[in-house]
Parts: C-alpha cells; structure tokens; sequence
C-alpha cells in the first residue's frame, strides 16, 4: 500500500479525533515510514482506532453526544403517550440506548456515563412528575393508567442509561 | 464494534514489560519512533520486537500521563520532521519505580523457574 493511501485510513481510524492529535500522529507515522522506508505492516484502521482510545475523541464531539441525548430521553418518556397513545416512546428508548452505546465506543467511560445522564435526565423529571400527580394524571387521562410497576420500571430504564454507558465504555474500547 | 482478540501469554509478558522497556530505552538518549522500532529490537536480541501497533499506542500514552516530553526536529533539509520522545522527571521516577519492581519479580521467577529455595 502506498504511504498516502495508508494514511488515509489511519485517519478514518481516528475518526472523532481531535485535529491537533490527528495531524500530529499522521505526520510522525509519515516521518517513521520514510525512515524505515516502508510502510507499517499494522492494519492502519486498527492503528487508527488504538491511537483514538489514548487521545479519546474531540470535546465537540462528546458535546454533541451529550446534546443529542437529552431530547432522545425526553422523546423516550413514556408518559406522552398519555396524550399520543400511537407515539413510539420504546423506540426512542432503544435509540437513547444506542446514542449511549456510540458514546461509549468513541468517548469512553465518562463519554458515555455523561450522554447516559443527558438521557435519563428527561426521563427522571418527568417520572418525578408524574410521580407527584399520579391521582390526577390517572383522572384526567382516562384511558391511560399509571401504576407504580410503570413508575418503577421508568426509574430502572432511566438509572440503567447512564450505567450502561460507563461499563460500556469500559469493556468496549479495551486496548487490543 | 471490536472486541479485544485474547493474546497469548508471551504477547502478555512483552505487553507487560513495554512501559519499562520504553522508558529504560529513551533513558539513553532522545529518540523517535522508527529509531525506537529498530533500537529497542536490536538492545534486546529481538526480545522486545515491537509494531508500530503496539508502540504508536504506548508512546501516546507515556506522553499522554506525562513521562514522555515531545519535541519535533528538521533534521535534514526536504525530509519530514520527526517526533523525539525524551523522559521527564515523572518518567524517570517511573523508570526507577518499574526497575525495581521488575528485578524484584525476575529474581523471583528465576529462583521459582530454577527450583531454587
């Protein structure tokens, strides 16, 4: 493989990654090759990817990450479909669930504990709510009916966000 | 997304012993990665034969948790420059940390591995 082409993918590999990180590494790989005079035998996605789990990925990115995850959350809040029973709450759930997992894989441990918080953070206030108001809600809303198992199964999916995105982290971006 | 493939137990033990054997190779002297590659080979018989897959990685993180200080160098004119690793004071005091507690540990094995008491 030609020393350009090569570094294309190690840059692809680095994907997420700060461009002051990413410049630098292709530049000393690019130095390392023209002095050996060839280019590394490693897989360069792979090298890509070992050099994003030391530099982790850029602050806009996981500023993104986190962002995003709060109207995820608050999309996956069951109680909407108090006012739209047709509304897909569980699918929005698994997305959130998903947005977390990416997290985890590009940021790490932190990156996905915070976009985890961002997620359940919807959830939680309005499981607080409801939680507050749960003869009322059951009043006006006849036909839908909020029960402590719901409220506590809420909880469960809402602490388990920002849970899975720190174990996750951790499991998932172990070094090769 | 990868999983970690397992290594084997010798890829184990060079894993292990890279941190040290970085370090007590830049103790030497300032050096680069393509000099690193073929220095840290050559000073332990092919013992520590690295990829660049396995040291890029290292090298960041030395670098990353302050042992390592980086300084990019021209050296000749038309060529690239190169990125010299030299050890801080946190790195030396690691290298020493890390001696010790590999002499320890080879003294043990020895003394294990030969049957000695």
């Amino acid at each position: 493989m030609e020393l350009d082409a090569y570094l294309k993918q190690v840059r692809k590999g680095m994907r997420g990654v700060a461009k002051r990180h990413k410049n630098a590494f292709i530049e000393e790989v690019a130095a390392g090759a023209e002095y050996r005079g060839t280019v590394p035998a490693e897989d360069p996605r792979a090298l890509g990817r070992a050099m994003r789990q030391v530099h982790g990925i850029s602050m806009w990115l996981r500023m993104f990450f986190w962002i995003t995850a709060f109207p995820l959350g608050l999309l996956s809040v069951p109680f909407i479909e108090a006012w739209y029973p047709a509304f897909p709450a569980t699918a929005f759930l698994m997305l959130a669930t998903v947005w977390v997992l990416l997290a985890a894989y590009y940021g790490g441990r932190i990156s996905g504990l915070i976009t985890g918080i961002f997620a359940a953070l919807p959830r939680i206030i309005g499981l607080i709510l409801f939680s507050l108001g749960l003869d009322l809600v059951n009043s006006v809303f006849s036909g839908y009916e909020v029960t402590g198992g719901i409220l506590f199964a809420v909880l469960l999916t809402s602490a388990m966000l920002p849970l899975l995105g720190f174990l996750a982290g951790g499991r998932i971006r172990r070094p090769e | 997304m990868t999983m970690a493939r397992r290594p084997d137990a010798v890829s184990e033990l060079r894993r292990g012993a890279l941190e040290l054997a970085l370090l007590a190779f830049l103790d030497r002297g300032p050096s680069f990665s393509g000099a690193i590659l073929d220095g840290l080979a050559a000073a332990t018989n092919g013992g520590m034969a690295l990829t660049e897959g396995s040291l890029y990685p290292a090298l960041g993180r030395l670098e990353k948790n302050g042992m390592l200080e980086p300084d990019w160098r021209k050296e000749v004119e038309g060529r690239r420059a190169r990125k010299y690793y030299s050890l801080t004071e946190a790195g030396r005091e690691r290298l020493e940390q890390l001696s010790a507690a590999w002499a320890e540990l080879a003294d043990g094995m020895q003394k294990l591995i030969g049957g000695e008491d």
